[in-house]
């Protein structure tokens, strides 16, 4: 059983929106709408709550895509970062608000938690790089689910691999992330 | 169109909601007395307000006509005022969408969405060009007599006895095109304006319509029966041309176009009606299919505008075929000159207007109904 290879998205559509390109924005919404929405469910308390912020990710979207530089970050990794950054401000924002209830408040605690993974960019870079030395079918998998937002199940479904064996390839490739950041570090 | 303003166009189409629910945050943040009234302060009903406008503001932009924009927002003004809003809410609620805009959008689209809202701003604070509308019926005119007779009793839900008003006008001395033009259409146009007042619900709205609909089959029934009885002259002898009258997606008002389909057959056209919100793919196939000398097509709103561009792009595409387009409806009524932009061949205001420009576009001179 061979693992399908993940195409490689064309990197173009955030330069395109930044130079003002029409049909880029429904492009994107094409591209990465499910992995906002994965990461946005994930966070909301609701789900009309994530449909709210996936729009308001896709506004801060729309206005930094200039800003978008390809040597830095990839367009996933663009795109993920500002939608994490939008949520912790909405659950910030929420927080404020006098009827935030105590559910709000555990998940803007497990967001904040992120916020520090998110905001350590040097070891955002080392991670990718030490992603980029695993084998293809571990690289494969964690892409998928990080980047993605897809489920073990959903990328079992992509690779065409059984559910135990995904779940293995992405354990064992984040535990040699995990050593190569503890060795450089 | 411009890659700029299309893309500027699309970007507000498609994050539409997100840009309103910030502006109905900033309104009701900016105005602490209106967000503590139950009634005007609701978040929601401020954001479905602004969402529309955005919608609004993103046609003008996409058919590059600013006056569009200016024209809804005198419209909404007139609706706010007749349901007692305040229309200063609606210019403050505005002013918020523009700063919203012009911090969120991207810089290359700030200019242009903040240019069309500045300017329909501006014709906002005008004084009015035109009188506060009132009934264009008046009661001492026959023919407005029997429009206010006939939409009184549809409104009290005696269809029967609208029915009975029409018939007996058209076995009287009128001809059946003036039935349409002269009773039911007026009748039609009243129950819009006072929708617009808010003196009518929407389910009045549909009963009348309903109404119509009815008499309007009868009318269609009626004439072909006594033609063929030889009771009466054809209205006009058949020429073999034919055309397809529909709205475009996402219009699902099909009264207009069914009166339309009406006046080409009764002036000897082989007139095939789709109705309403018809896409684009499937009225190309039925122009082909139907081998139609004319395409009728109808855009209630601006916001309509964009699709009725597609529709025109996707007929043009078909190989071999010369068919002429014509298009109506309100939503090309704020911009004399769109429907040229949009790749149609001519634009009627009337039904009349629209069966003598579709025979000249088809090369028939001139075609009385």
């Amino acid at each position: 059983m061979s693992a399908k290879p993940i195409e490689d998205p064309s990197p173009d559509i955030l330069a395109r929106l930044g130079e003002g390109d029409p049909g880029a924005a429904e492009e994107c919404l094409d591209r990465y709408g499910a992995m906002v929405w994965s990461l946005a469910r994930r966070f909301s308390p609701s789900p009309s709550d994530a449909e709210d912020a996936v729009q308001e990710i896709f506004l801060a979207v729309w206005k930094n895509a200039a800003r978008f530089d390809p040597a830095k970050a990839s367009e996933p990794t663009f795109i993920n970062m500002i939608a994490r950054r939008r949520l912790i401000d909405l659950h910030r924002h929420k927080q404020r608000r006098p009827e935030a209830t105590s559910s709000e408040l555990e998940l803007e605690t497990m967001v904040d938690q992120r916020s520090g993974e998110i905001e350590a960019r040097a070891e955002m870079r080392l991670a990718s790089r030490a992603i980029k030395d695993l084998r293809q079918v571990e690289r494969d998998a964690i892409l998928l689910s990080t980047y993605h937002g897809m489920s073990h199940r959903e990328i079992s479904q992509n690779m065409d691999l059984p559910l135990g064996t995904v779940k293995t390839y992405i354990r064992r490739g984040l535990n040699r992330v995990r050593e190569q950041l503890e060795t450089i570090g | 169109m411009s890659e700029s303003t299309s893309f500027t166009a699309e970007i507000l189409e498609t994050s539409a909601s997100a840009y309103a629910g910030c502006a109905a945050h900033l309104f009701l943040e900016q105005n602490p007395e209106i967000a503590d009234e139950s009634s005007r302060g609701d978040l929601r009903t401020w954001k479905s307000h602004l969402t529309h406008r955005v919608l609004e503001l993103s046609a003008a932009v996409g058919a590059e006509e600013p006056a569009i924009f200016a024209a809804r927002l005198q419209w909404a003004g007139k609706a706010f005022d007749a349901r007692d809003m305040k229309t200063r809410d609606l210019r403050s609620s505005l002013a918020c969408l523009r700063e919203v805009l012009a911090e969120e959008l991207p810089e290359i689209a700030r200019e242009t969405a903040t240019s069309y809202i500045d300017s329909a701003l501006d014709a906002f604070d005008q004084p009015p060009s035109k009188p506060a509308m009132g009934s264009g019926l008046d009661p001492a005119n026959p023919t407005d007599r029997l429009a206010l007779q006939y939409l009184q009793a549809a409104l009290e839900g005696d269809s029967p006895h609208a029915v009975d008003i029409v018939i007996a006008a058209t076995e009287d001395s009128l001809s059946v095109q003036d039935a349409y033009l002269k009773i039911l259409l007026p009748a039609q146009q009243e129950v819009g304006r006072l929708w617009h007042t808010g003196d009518l619900r929407i389910a009045e709205e549909h009963l009348v319509t309903t109404t119509t609909e009815r008499v309007m089959s009868i009318l269609a029934y009626r004439s072909t029966a006594l033609a063929a009885a030889g009771s009466v002259a054809l209205p006009s002898t058949a020429h073999g041309k034919t055309v397809l009258s529909a709205t475009v997606a996402g219009n699902t008002h099909h009264l207009a176009v069914r009166v339309l389909a009406d006046f080409f057959e009764m002036a000897g056209w082989r007139s095939i009606c789709l109705g309403a919100n018809v896409p684009p793919s499937d009225l190309a196939t039925a122009v082909v299919y139907f081998d139609a000398d004319l395409l009728m097509l109808s855009a209630a709103l601006s916001t309509q505008i964009k699709m009725a561009r597609q529709t025109i792009e996707e007929v043009r595409q078909l190989p071999d075929r010369t068919t002429k387009i014509l298009v109506g409806g309100s939503g090309f009524n704020d911009a004399p000159e769109l429907w040229q932009r949009i790749g149609a061949d001519g634009h009627a205001l009337t039904a009349d207007s629209a069966v003598t420009l579709g025979a000249q576009l088809v090369g028939l001179g001139s075609s009385d109904p």
